[in-house]
């Protein structure tokens, strides 16, 4: 194949169409084609041969280009394409600097004069008339063209693998730049849930500004040299998000609660209005107006949704039938947006599937067993119990959830035994928190012998050694305590 | 434009046929009388033809002075020989003024002149005169004239100074100066000689004494010699590359080579420019050739520069002589200037033979 191509480049003459005979006497333009030839040999091969050695140039500046860009910019590679226009023009510069370099018409008949030995004829036959002398230029030897491109094409093949090594090397193989890192879908994803945690109104306007400013730090900051810290940073704010929505889920399954107890009563009440004493049943309906006002003061969702008509008729106790139907509403109103908000916090996955199922748990309630329940109090005072252990959980029934929890003291003794520390690697950001951390102080303690600095060369101090400092960490004995105690104190006194 | 005729014409093949066999003849005697040396007849011949002067070194006894005296023979030529001794006086070469009683009893000065009054000066051991003498020899042989009290007469024509110096015993010599040395065509130098031509020389000579030529130069003979020399053309590439080559052998030439940059101090003059073009064509007609090639500069070149170039005392202590500078500027420069890169060369095709 190689052999084929240089062939091709420099052909013998005996492979080439025979030179035109003049006869026995050849003709001026006999030469002039002979040289005319040899020329364009000539100049064909200089320019592949110039084209090849900027495309050598051309190719390694692009494949370093391509490095670079790659590694610093993370620039995609399609965008590299443009170098092969490039190539074009490497092949007009080629051909320019080749024409440039070819030699003249005169030289290169010098040359066949010289390599023919003709002894300056044919260079005389280019200058004037030689006369007769021409019959002795009847067979003048047409030189071969030799070119050597191994050197040229070993470096195209370099500088080809270089930019094809270049091109296909995997961004992970590249060098990290300065601000390489690539956390635009995280930033993405923390801003959508920041922005529904905003909607919502989980969080207050000016925390929601500083969690913003947050993000858009973060994303200023990014280090690629060191992601963990960025990513840190970025775990922490979803994590802060992520605790505001399970409180707000939280909040909202214990609004939930509320109003389902009090959406209880308010539907046992309308239903045992006619059966109950007016004065138990006014009794009753202070206890549920004292569990809507608690429901109400602990959820702000179920102050709004309250009218004032009906909070005037929760505050003084007085409720009619419409209105009591009006707040069963209101509750069933409050728990569907309770709903809403955290099926919106599950979709935006800041909290977990199953705390709607928790969420539909709280809601439910059983209004026939209250109704059972309250008409089987034989008097006002027994009413009064069974209302007022509503609002407090674990009395009565399964359906009154847990017992309250015990306090905490701290007055019991806690044994040591078995106890250990919980071992925890700390994350790359603490590492690196550690490493700019400062010198406070040194505490006072015995110096440390210096290593000596050399001893004096001569005189009185010959062969003392430099230095000192090093603490006296003789062993004083108990009988010879007083007595040091009594030295340092000596000038004291 | 060159300096070329307008239309020069090349010398027919005939002309130039008689005038090779001329020469070949004077080649031919001067092979007999001495032997051993055909190519430094050949350059002598070279240097005759181009009307230059040749400095002969060699140790004593290599045949310088017999060469020349042949030379003179073969030519017919009319030949003077002078021994150059420290106390030699120009006077005592170009002559002198003298007064003479005329026939009428008066007195004038007449010229006497000097041995310089020749064809062929033979200045045997130049370097032994002093440099007051040697510098008699400047205008001769540049202006070959001679100028004494304001009256410049002419020397004979054709007119050669052949001097020989002794490289060795150069006590009491004086080194010729740059000047000098510039004038002289070729310096050719004299070797030792083959035990072939050695024994030749025993048994063919009685007493060494070399044979008389046998067929001299008549004087028209001489005449169309140096007709034919005329008219050898030299090629435009070729002055070119005699230009290129004198050009570099300036240190910090554009095509100057490492050891001229070393070891030169001073390049050769323009003088040797058209020195080499005149000897070339002489070599291209002793070779049978109407015009100059490049093989023609390069067989003179190294007696034509070698003398020429001034060498720095680096030089002498590596020991570089001024002929392994020439060969290296030979062998470095391209002829025909093509200026191409390394990788790529003019080969001559196998099998192919030059007309």
């Amino acid at each position: 194949m190689f052999g084929s191509v240089c062939r091709f480049l420099c052909p013998s003459p005996a492979a080439m169409p025979a030179r035109p005979s003049g006869g026995s006497r050849p003709q001026p333009e006999d030469r002039d084609r002979l040289v005319s030839r040899l020329r364009f040999r000539l100049g064909r091969i200089l320019v592949l041969r110039e084209c090849l050695t900027l495309a050598i140039v051309w190719i390694m500046l692009w494949a370093a280009t391509v490095v670079g860009l790659r590694a610093a910019f993370r620039v995609d590679r399609p965008v590299f394409l443009w170098g092969l226009p490039g190539l074009a023009l490497v092949a007009v510069a080629g051909i320019l600097l080749a024409v440039r370099r070819l030699p003249s018409p005169a030289a290169l008949r010098a040359a066949l004069d010289r390599h023919g030995r003709l002894g300056g004829l044919l260079m005389a036959a280019g200058d004037t008339d030689i006369g007769r002398w021409s019959r002795e230029l009847t067979s003048v030897p047409e030189p071969a063209l030799r070119w050597r491109p191994g050197r040229q094409v070993m470096l195209l093949a370099g500088s080809i693998a270089f930019l094809l090594a270049a091109l296909l090397v995997p961004d992970r193989v590249l060098p990290a730049g300065a601000k390489s890192l690539e956390i635009g879908g995280e930033i993405q994803k923390l801003a959508e849930k920041l922005q529904v945690l905003k909607e919502e109104q989980i969080l207050p306007p000016d925390r929601v500004e500083a969690l913003e400013n947050d993000l858009a730090s973060i994303r200023r900051e990014a280090l690629g040299t060191d992601p963990g810290k960025t990513m840190e940073a970025i775990d922490h704010l979803d994590r802060s998000f992520s605790k505001a929505a399970a409180d707000a889920a939280e909040q909202a399954i214990q609004d939930t609660h509320a109003a389902s107890r009090v959406q209880e009563l308010a539907e046992a009440l309308q239903a045992v209005q006619g059966q109950l004493d007016p004065k138990q049943f006014a009794e009753a309906m202070k206890e549920m107006a004292k569990l809507a006002e608690q429901a109400a003061e602990e959820g702000n969702l179920l102050a709004e949704s309250l009218s004032e008509e009906l909070k005037d008729g929760l505050r003084e106790g007085e409720l009619t039938e419409e209105q009591l139907r009006a707040l069963a509403e209101a509750l069933g109103e409050c728990k569907a947006c309770q709903q809403a908000k955290l099926g919106k916090l599950v979709e935006a996955q800041l909290i977990d599937g199953d705390i709607l199922i928790l969420l539909t748990e709280a809601g439910e309630f059983d209004p026939d067993a209250l109704i059972e329940a309250i008409l089987q109090c034989e008097d006002g005072d027994e009413l009064a119990v069974l209302l007022a252990s509503m609002g407090l959980p674990g009395r009565g029934g399964i359906t009154r959830g847990p017992a309250p929890p015990a306090a905490m003291i701290w007055q019991d003794p806690v044994a040591k035994e078995d106890a250990a520390f919980q071992e925890k690697v700390l994350p790359p950001g603490a590492v690196a928190s550690l490493k700019e951390s400062r010198l406070a102080g040194i505490s006072a303690g015995d110096p440390t012998a210096a290593q000596p600095s050399g001893g004096s060369a001569g005189g009185a101090l010959a062969a003392a050694q430099a230095g000192g400092g090093e603490a006296q960490t003789q062993v004083i004995l108990p009988q010879h305590e007083k007595t040091v105690q009594r030295y340092f104190t000596r000038e004291q006194k | 434009m060159t300096g070329h005729a307008a239309s020069p014409t090349l010398l027919p093949p005939e002309e130039l046929s008689r005038a090779v066999k001329l020469a070949e003849r004077v080649l031919r005697q001067m092979d007999q009388v001495l032997l051993g040396r055909s190519e430094l007849h050949r350059m002598v011949l070279a240097g005759v033809l181009s009307r230059g002067h040749i400095l002969l070194e060699g140790l004593p006894g290599v045949g310088k002075t017999a060469m020349i005296k042949a030379l003179g023979q073969v030519l017919r030529l009319q030949f003077q020989r002078v021994q150059f001794t420290p106390d030699l006086m120009p006077s005592d070469i170009l002559g002198t003024h003298i007064l003479r009683e005329t026939a009428g009893g008066g007195r004038e000065m007449t010229f006497q002149s000097g041995p310089i009054f020749t064809n062929i000066l033979l200045a045997d051991e130049i370097n032994r005169a002093s440099p007051k003498t040697q510098s008699a020899l400047l205008e001769a042989m540049q202006e070959r004239s001679v100028t004494l009290l304001g009256n410049t007469r002419m020397l004979p024509d054709p007119f050669f100074v052949l001097a020989s110096q002794n490289p060795i015993e150069l006590e009491g010599t004086y080194l010729l100066p740059e000047a000098q040395l510039d004038r002289f065509l070729f310096k050719l130098t004299l070797g030792d000689v083959s035990v072939d031509v050695l024994e030749g020389i025993i048994t063919t000579r009685r007493r060494g004494e070399p044979p008389v030529p046998g067929e001299p130069l008549w004087p028209e003979e001489l005449a169309r010699l140096f007709s034919a020399m005329e008219q050898i053309y030299l090629p435009r590439a070729v002055s070119r590359y005699i230009s290129r080559l004198v050009a570099a052998s300036h240190p910090g030439g554009e095509e100057a080579t490492a050891d001229v940059n070393s070891y030169v101090t001073y390049g050769t003059s323009p003088r040797a420019a058209i020195a080499m073009a005149e000897a070339a064509r002489a070599y291209a007609l002793l070779a049978g050739r109407p015009s100059v090639g490049f093989e023609d500069v390069q067989a003179v070149a190294p007696a034509v520069m070698n003398h020429r170039l001034i060498l720095n005392y680096k030089a002498r202590f590596d020991q570089v002589g001024p002929l392994a500078i020439v060969r290296g500027l030979l062998d470095s420069l391209d002829e025909a200037g093509l200026n191409l890169p390394a990788d790529v060369q003019i080969e001559k095709v196998a099998g192919e033979k030059s007309p």
